[in-house]
């Protein structure tokens, strides 16, 4: 079960009934059953044990936390606590490297969202720790934030402070808040099916059988991954706010139109939002942040961006990966006054619509050769791929029916790149500000049912699914 | 407020579920085979409903047995048809028609399991929602990996990627008012002779064959049903040597199961029943199946055998069965055009075009000759033309001059010659026709357009088009010349 199939959302009908219809005390109680029935569809009853410890273990250990006065046993309950999820993720992460533990062992699946739930709970320990957050009495209300269905997949990764606010409130029904919900639902679905499970097709076929292709056929294939991840995360992400906005819990926002950036550190301030706030308030600024001089700074950065890449995968494909975006970011810090010079120089002024543009470009260019990496097999593969790239030159298959013979004919192809737009000219509007269900919400009732079926329709007909194809996972519920 | 909000979410769903079917409508309309036809059948008009395996609508013809014997059928069989599909046909059969006899054509008893995914679908896609659904499609995915219950209750699961293949004729598919124009028949003139089955097939001895469990147990709840009903069930095999099919074992087995249920068990293979089938001629894929000539003899036989025994009613010169005279119209239209484009003789050609084509709206009948054809052709072959309403009054011999008749529904559309050519416009039934002969010297050449595109070509002696203009297409295209007998033949481009 995934957040696209029909069984989730069979679920969530029964939950919706079952939520709204139980006293306000004993919702969280409603959300947390359901989140372990999703769990156990989604991932086993293995998955169900291994949360469920891990969040056992971690409440034990807040408990404790709080009780200790003594600093030293404080941070050994810490360590423990933190040394012991990241043990648990390390060995299943890795388990390739473990084959000296029993077999019985090995053979347990991964379970699902453990790289997302287990930074979850070390950030309510350190939090705990830090007193920034009390820790939660009620162990049932602390698996609900552990497991709370809508972010166990892909995130975000919520803090304990921000999620409880909203989580255990039990809020009751809200007409506007379920239809803003829903409609953020079917957009996610619409990026997902449509645009992300189409280009999937055409970039694995490519990133599979790579040298039987030329520069035009791997340039096409790195860009569409670009864009598979940006409609896949993307999607999943309004999916997981849309389904949380229909129970009145409120998620972190952790996608913000990130190929709209002007520089890769920009990126990172709209890519999975919450990984990277993660990754700063618990590694960069622990490692001494930029508070200990230029070189500690970039050192700072990279050791970060490589535990980025290693949280992502396994495999050195997946350093490389963190390693680059490491790397594009000293190197924008080292050359920015260089280019602020060049750019007086010129003559071009700071909110040039045309450096901004470039910008942009230049931006998407550097995060997706990364992306090669990030999705390739292994380091050779992406050279390799990058290396047709700039050598194989076919330019004649942009005119001939080349692009339509990976995996997608002339008409599906069409329909994506129409949906492509789409998608951009809604995160435009988004990017300007403009909050688009609020300007539907004021168009007459039939443009605005026009709108919402349309978008409805185009999933049911135009999404990837059903017969024939093989249903893609949410790419970074593999991580 | 919250009631306003309750209704307007009421209406949307509303809304989203009338474009749901819709579209599910478009995209089913590609489904090759399905039950939307037998909805249409006025209610209690059947008298006896086949049901069965492919053998079944390739064998019997209810239109047919109608214009020859008077009383209805309806066929309800689809490929590979298994007998716990039949059962549900059945009964939901019965819902709509009281069928005074139900035919079981007995190939599915050891059609074997599981169902495959395309011909459950042949049943299931269309199948009105109820109960019977329901149970039938459990039964299908019991023990089959290639059905499952979301896409088999809603279709669209399976088809969505069919837009991508919408036609202009799946927009007007669900406005159509005669889905089941034979009434279930296949109507197939494909000739594929059986060249290599033991002619002896059906004298050797074997052993008796049951079917399966499953299979036994629905078809005595067919004979159940159709008691429930006061309804008489009989068994039939149709014709077959594809001996991986069937054989004389699989006949002992039903014979045996037919007297344990008390009921009738025709044979057309073995026995006092078995009729000739010429197999090098009247098969459509090497004995397997029988084509409208075999299916002909099938429909006969058993048409005379049911009619005596049961005594069905006769409904010719019924004024609530005039839909059945035009069905029968209709059917003898779809074999003229077949036969049509087989026939060689000059004088049956024009037959069918005087009988079928030239007195109907949706045909148009092109005729372009030299003028010194008309001289040559005999009393007998002009006399073909002058039925059509062409009067022959052409210049006298030797002129080679070109000349056109053209006509539709009866009517003379055009009747002209012209020494220098001629060329001109017309709009027939919504169409727009070019005539462009010109008189060349020795190359006479007439091409005939529709809507702009060329439909004729001609140019040796009398030159025939028939354009369907229903279908937008042309149906034959062929000139008649003199063979050295000098007989009058029909050539093809």
């Amino acid at each position: 079960m995934t957040y696209n199939s029909f069984s989730f959302f069979v679920l969530l009908v029964f939950l919706m009934i079952l939520y709204f219809s139980v006293p306000k005390k004993a919702r969280y109680v409603v959300l947390l059953f359901f989140s372990q029935v999703f769990i156990w569809f989604a991932g086993g009853k293995s998955s169900v044990v291994f949360i469920c410890g891990t969040a056992v273990f971690t409440y034990v250990l807040g408990r404790l936390i709080v009780r200790e006065k003594s600093l030293g046993i404080q941070k050994t309950l810490l360590a423990i606590g933190v040394l012991g999820v990241l043990g648990v993720l390390f060995v299943f992460k890795y388990k390739t490297y473990f084959s000296f533990l029993p077999s019985r062992v090995l053979s347990v699946s991964i379970p699902i969202g453990i790289s997302f739930y287990s930074l979850q709970v070390i950030s309510y320990l350190i939090d705990i720790y830090r007193k920034e957050i009390d820790a939660e009495r009620n162990i049932l209300k602390y698996m609900l934030y552990v497991t709370w269905f809508p972010h166990i997949l892909q995130g975000p990764i919520a803090r304990f402070g921000q999620l409880s606010q909203t989580l255990f409130e039990g809020i009751g029904f809200s007409y506007d808040r379920f239809c803003k919900g829903l409609q953020l639902v079917i957009w996610g679905l619409a990026q997902k099916m449509i645009i992300a499970d189409r280009a999937a097709i055409v970039v694995n076929e490519v990133f599979a059988n790579g040298s039987r292709y030329g520069s035009v056929q791997v340039i096409y294939a790195a860009i569409l991954y670009g864009i598979e991840l940006y409609a896949d995360f993307g999607g999943c992400v309004n999916i997981s706010i849309g389904v949380s906005r229909i129970f009145g819990v409120q998620l972190a926002d952790n996608f913000r139109q990130p190929y709209f950036a002007t520089s890769v550190q920009d990126f990172w301030r709209r890519w999975h939002i919450s990984l990277s706030s993660w990754l700063k308030d618990y590694v960069y600024i622990p490692l001494g942040g930029n508070r200990k001089g230029t070189v500690k700074k970039y050192v700072n950065l990279m050791i970060t961006f490589l535990i980025s890449g290693m949280w992502h995968g396994v495999g050195n494909h997946f350093i490389v990966w963190g390693g680059l975006h490491g790397f594009y970011q000293v190197l924008g810090s080292i050359v920015r006054p260089y280019k602020k010079r060049l750019q007086r120089l010129c003559h071009v002024r700071e909110d040039s619509r045309l450096l901004h543009a470039f910008q942009v470009i230049i931006t998407f260019i550097l995060v997706d050769v990364a992306w090669v990496f990030f999705r390739a097999e292994s380091i050779s593969q992406a050279c390799g791929l990058l290396q047709i790239a700039a050598t194989k030159w076919n330019l004649w298959s942009l005119w001939n029916d080349d692009l339509y013979l990976l995996g997608i004919d002339r008409k599906e192809t069409w329909l994506m790149i129409i949906f492509i737009v789409i998608m951009f000219v809604v995160d435009y509007w988004h990017e300007k500000k403009i909050a688009i269900r609020d300007t539907i919400a004021g168009y007459s009732i039939v443009v605005r049912w026009t709108i919402y079926l349309a978008i409805l329709m185009a999933v049911i007909l135009f999404g990837k699914y059903g017969y024939g194809f093989n249903a893609a996972d949410f790419i970074y519920m593999n991580f | 407020m919250q009631m306003k909000n309750f209704w307007k979410s009421v209406l949307f769903i509303f809304l989203f579920c009338a474009l749901f079917s819709l579209a599910t409508i478009l995209v089913l309309n590609k489904t090759e085979r399905d039950t939307k036809g037998f909805y249409q059948q006025r209610e209690n008009s059947i008298d006896v409903l086949f049901v069965g395996s492919s053998h079944a609508f390739c064998s019997f013809s209810p239109i047919l047995m109608y214009q020859e014997l008077g009383f209805t059928g309806c066929i309800r069989a689809s490929s590979c048809q298994r007998s716990w599909e039949s059962y549900t046909l059945l009964e939901e059969s019965f819902k709509y028609q009281k069928p005074k006899v139900v035919v079981y054509e007995v190939m599915s008893a050891f059609q074997g399991e599981p169902q495959y995914e395309a011909f459950s679908r042949e049943i299931y896609d269309t199948m009105r929602p109820s109960m019977t659904k329901v149970k039938g499609i459990a039964a299908d995915i019991d023990g089959s990996e290639d059905l499952d219950y979301l896409s088999m209750y809603i279709p669209m699961v399976r088809y969505h990627e069919r837009w991508k293949s919408l036609e202009k004729k799946d927009f007007t598919y669900m406005s159509q008012k005669n889905l089941l124009p034979y009434k279930g028949y296949q109507l197939s003139f494909d000739i594929d002779p059986a060249t290599e089955y033991d002619a002896e097939m059906y004298n050797r001895e074997m052993e008796v064959e049951n079917c399966t469990q499953k299979s036994e147990d629905y078809i005595r709840k067919m004979k159940a049903l159709c008691d429930e009903y006061g309804t008489a069930f009989v068994m039939v095999k149709t014709p077959t040597v594809y001996e991986s099919y069937w054989d004389v074992g699989k006949s002992y087995g039903m014979q045996k199961l037919a007297e344990e249920l008390g009921v009738p068990f025709i044979d057309y293979n073995m026995g006092d029943n078995a009729i000739y089938i010429d197999w090098s001629k009247e098969t459509c894929d090497k004995g397997n199946h029988l084509n409208h000539y075999g299916a002909e003899k099938v429909t006969r036989a058993f048409g005379k055998w049911i009619d005596e025994k049961y005594d069905l009613p006769d409904h010719r010169d019924d004024e609530a069965y005039l839909d059945w005279q035009t069905a029968g119209m209709e059917y003898e239209l779809a074999i003229a055009k077949i036969k049509l484009k087989e026939t060689g003789d000059y004088l049956a050609y024009m037959d069918y075009v005087n009988d079928y084509f030239a007195q109907n709206e949706d045909f148009v009948v092109f005729i372009t000759a030299k003028s010194n054809i008309l001289e040559c052709m005999q009393q007998e072959h002009t006399d073909k033309l002058v039925k059509l309403g062409d009067d022959l009054n052409y210049t006298g011999p030797g002129a080679r001059i070109p000349n056109i008749f053209i006509c539709c529904n009866k009517q003379i559309v055009e009747k002209k010659q012209q020494s220098d050519g001629i060329i001109e416009d017309y709009t027939i039934g919504g169409h727009h026709f070019k005539v462009d002969c010109q008189n060349t010297g020795d190359m006479e050449v007439c091409d005939i357009y529709a809507d702009g595109q060329l439909v004729g070509m001609n140019a040796i002696g009398l030159n025939i088009v028939i354009y369907d203009l229903k279908n937008e297409q042309v149906l034959d295209s062929c000139y008649a010349k003199f063979d050295e007998q000098q007989f009058l033949n029909i050539y093809r481009y």
